[in-house]
């Protein structure tokens, strides 16, 4: 429908390329380095997790804005919090784009999936251990509408009114729909799978919680 | 259990949904008071806009105008003429693109003033193409010009000219006598027209006057050929004559005296459709011309076709009113009704059709559109994807029903997200065509969106193709004539300027890759200054077009 997907803005020079791409990675270790420690087990699973989501995404191409990675970075947010959840949405970002096209897009999308991440951090997706459904199916629709608001922000030029910004955010509903419906699914299908493969990684919240209690029950 | 049952139903009350909506509603969409004048003549529909003009007897500041809407009600361009101070009661003509021997032609609109200027315009922007004048006696033009081939014949005051679509270069002209709202017919073997003194006159195609034949009265319309001969409505100051005219003899035989001021008659085959002020009348021409059926009203001006074979007859009575009259293909009337707007009045204008709207104008200058909720029946192919969509939602249903029986409720939440996710995709392209459709475009200022006065003149008027590299290399094309769409306009100029393009098939339409080698981060496309929002095989163009392709 869109003949302009994959067009989302200024053209790079391989110079400014680079320094994108390198500059998200540097940002992307930065929040794994600043996050709560890891074990070997755990890095290992989320890198397993990076490359899965990167390879499902890379597959899911072909789908107009079915996009896999908006549940794993709200996912990820909301099981091992933000900085990982960030980390965990540049890389996936950087790794897929180098397959399916990369560009100034990259940025809007690693920020857009980042957002999502966040967000997911900061809602009680959980409750007792487990999904609390309504505000999950909740959030994965609203982080369609939240990426895609974020990654079309890449198009924006000085010529660029906000009016004709908001017609063509108009005219993207359809397939921001589609996002929300493609997220819903995939929440509902692989949600709680990969609630048990995160499961085995101590979220940033629960590990901060329990060093504050190891030193308040040891101290 | 009742999960189930509420499934079903309501999955059959989905599918019975189109068969309730069958009752025909019109319901007001728009509408604009064109100032001073009278809407006279028809508005008339091409390339999905609308085009109106405006008459009058005009003393004042004023003068008559035509103008172009679009289907939503916004004006698009106007036109006055300076010098007309007449009514103005030819019908606009247009003309679709294509080229003969006298030349090549974009999409025109043709208009015939009552200064007796001829005007080619535009139909996307209102500008010139070509003009030609004709002799004035109190007025000049004020029939229904002809179609001919790569020529148009037009009624001028004191007999006829034929131009050249091209560039408006006069074939001939021929002196007949005075006539006022006379159209003319154009056939194989000749041109026919009557005159205000009863005489219809034949025109050799050369030009040269040929036999006519004196009926008396008036004869104010363009004669209609059947395949017995002609039919010419005459007028006479207290009464009127539907005649049949033996072309090879010009022998006259009167089928039918009815009430005094003719409308100008409208034909569909051999069934012709006459009106006066007294009477509607069907005639069918098989071996002989019959009158068929008749309905009283008072219908003074043009009569028009529905897409679904009614006529709309302009009610010319201070109640006004349009008549619409079911009528089958022997004439018979089954039915009639009378459509009424909130503006009813005298009115001698019949309604342009659109895909599903209505559009009428009155003498009191209202243009007004109505739509309808059904699709018109000769709109488009039968879309089938709506109908896949629906069996697929009856077997998930289905599906859902039985697992949600057996209380597996988990795995018909995962069937249901699946099954709309699926029919989503399916309908996704249809969607989101449709939603953009009905959204302003986005505008981008630095593309090329209006005429470069470094351009060749030969460009006015057709569909230009620009090619934008970006690093100040740009190929420029035009003259480019009769492509409906972005994708058939850029192959062909792809091919004239010997550029290699590739193009990916994708589930949403093709998407140009590359153009000459260069990918960049892809290419977009703009339609006069308007970022294109569709796949390009499924974005229309008119036949003015400025269309920039720009890599990114």
């Amino acid at each position: 429908m869109f003949q302009a997907f994959g067009v989302h803005g200024p053209e790079l020079t391989p110079v400014a390329d680079v320094v994108i791409d390198v500059a998200l990675v540097v940002l992307a270790f930065a929040f794994l380095i600043t996050a709560p420690r890891s074990s070997r087990h755990d890095a290992a699973l989320l890198g397993t997790m990076v490359v899965a989501v990167t390879a499902l995404r890379v597959l899911m191409q072909p789908l107009p804005n079915v996009q896999p990675v908006t549940v794993a970075a709200l996912l990820v947010g909301a099981q091992l919090g933000a900085r990982r959840g960030v980390a965990f949405a540049i890389l996936v970002t950087l790794l897929s784009n180098m397959l399916i096209g990369d560009g100034w897009w990259t940025l809007f999308q690693a920020a857009g999936w980042s957002a999502v991440a966040v967000l997911g951090s900061r809602l009680t997706l959980m409750k007792n251990g487990d999904f609390n459904n309504g505000q999950l199916y909740l959030a994965v629709i609203g982080s369609a509408f939240l990426f895609d608001a974020i990654a079309s922000l890449s198009i924006l030029t000085p010529a660029m009114g906000l009016v004709d910004f908001a017609i063509y955010l108009a005219h993207g509903i359809p397939f921001d729909i589609l996002h929300a419906l493609g997220n819903l699914a995939f929440a509902v299908w692989f949600g709680p799978f990969v609630h048990r493969q995160l499961g085995g990684l101590e979220s940033s919240d629960s590990f901060e919680q329990s060093v504050v209690e190891h030193h308040v029950i040891n101290g | 259990m009742r999960f189930a049952s509420t499934f079903l139903i309501a999955t059959l009350l989905l599918l019975l949904l189109p068969l309730n909506a069958a009752a025909e509603e019109w319901s007001l969409e728009w509408e604009v008071d064109l100032g001073e004048g009278y809407i006279t003549t028809s508005p008339v529909m091409f390339n999905e806009h609308l085009f109106v003009r405006t008459s009058g007897f005009w003393t004042a500041e004023e003068r008559p105008q035509v103008f172009s809407f679009t289907t939503e009600g916004m004006e698009r361009w106007n036109r006055t003429s300076p010098t007309t101070v007449q009514h103005d009661l030819s019908p606009l003509q247009p003309v679709s693109s294509g080229q003969g021997e006298c030349g090549s032609w974009p999409d025109l609109l043709l208009i015939g003033w009552a200064d007796g200027v001829i005007e080619a315009v535009h139909p996307s922007n209102g500008s010139p193409v070509w003009s030609a004048t004709s002799s004035v006696n109190g007025w000049g033009i004020t029939g229904a010009m002809a179609l001919d081939e790569d020529h148009v014949v037009v009624p001028t005051r004191n007999g006829m000219q034929r131009h050249c679509l091209s560039d408006g270069s006069l074939d001939f002209s021929t002196n007949l006598s005075l006539g006022w709202r006379n159209g003319v017919l154009a056939t194989p073997e000749a041109f026919w027209q009557g005159d205000e003194e009863g005489r219809l006159w034949m025109v050799n195609r050369n030009g040269s006057p040929g036999p006519s034949v004196d009926v008396g009265g008036s004869i104010r319309h363009a004669p209609l050929a059947v395949g017995t001969g002609l039919l010419v409505h005459v007028q006479y100051p207290m009464e009127s004559k539907i005649m049949h005219v033996d072309t090879s003899t010009l022998a006259t035989t009167t089928l039918l005296t009815s009430g005094p001021s003719p409308a100008i008659p409208i034909q569909q085959g051999n069934l012709a459709v006459f009106g006066d002020s007294k009477n509607i009348t069907s005639v069918l021409c098989q071996a002989t011309c019959m009158i068929i059926d008749q309905v009283e009203s008072i219908m003074n001006g043009e009569f028009s076709w529905s897409p679904s074979s009614q006529i709309y007859a302009p009610i010319n009575t201070p109640e006004g009113g349009w008549l619409v009259i079911e009528v089958d293909s022997q004439g018979r009337f089954l039915s009639n009704s009378t459509f009424n707007t909130v503006h009813d009045g005298y009115g001698t204008g019949a309604p342009a059709f659109g895909t599903t709207s209505l559009f009428l104008g009155n003498d009191a200058g209202w243009l007004m559109a109505y739509t309808n909720s059904l699709p018109s029946a000769n709109a488009q192919g039968y879309d089938w994807t709506p109908l896949l969509g629906a069996l697929l939602i009856v077997i998930f249903s289905t599906v859902l029903a039985a697992i949600t029986r057996s209380n597996r409720s988990e795995w018909s939440l995962r069937l249901f997200t699946i099954m709309v996710l699926s029919l989503s995709l399916l309908l996704l392209p249809d969607i989101a065509q449709q939603w953009s459709e009905r959204l302003p475009a986005v505008n981008e200022p630095t593309v090329q969106g209006s005429w470069d006065s470094s351009w060749p003149e030969a460009w006015l008027g057709t569909q230009v193709v620009v090619f934008d590299f970006g690093d100040e290399r740009k190929v420029t094309l035009g003259g480019f004539l009769g492509h409906e769409s972005v994708e058939s306009l850029t192959e062909a100029a792809l091919e004239d300027a010997d550029l290699i393009a590739e193009i990916e098939q994708t589930d949403l339409g093709p998407y140009l890759v590359s153009i000459d080698g260069e990918s960049g981060g892809g290419w977009e496309y703009f339609v006069d200054g308007e970022r294109g929002v569709l796949a390009m095989d499924s974005a229309s163009i008119e036949s003015t077009t400025i269309l920039h392709w720009r890599v990114v």
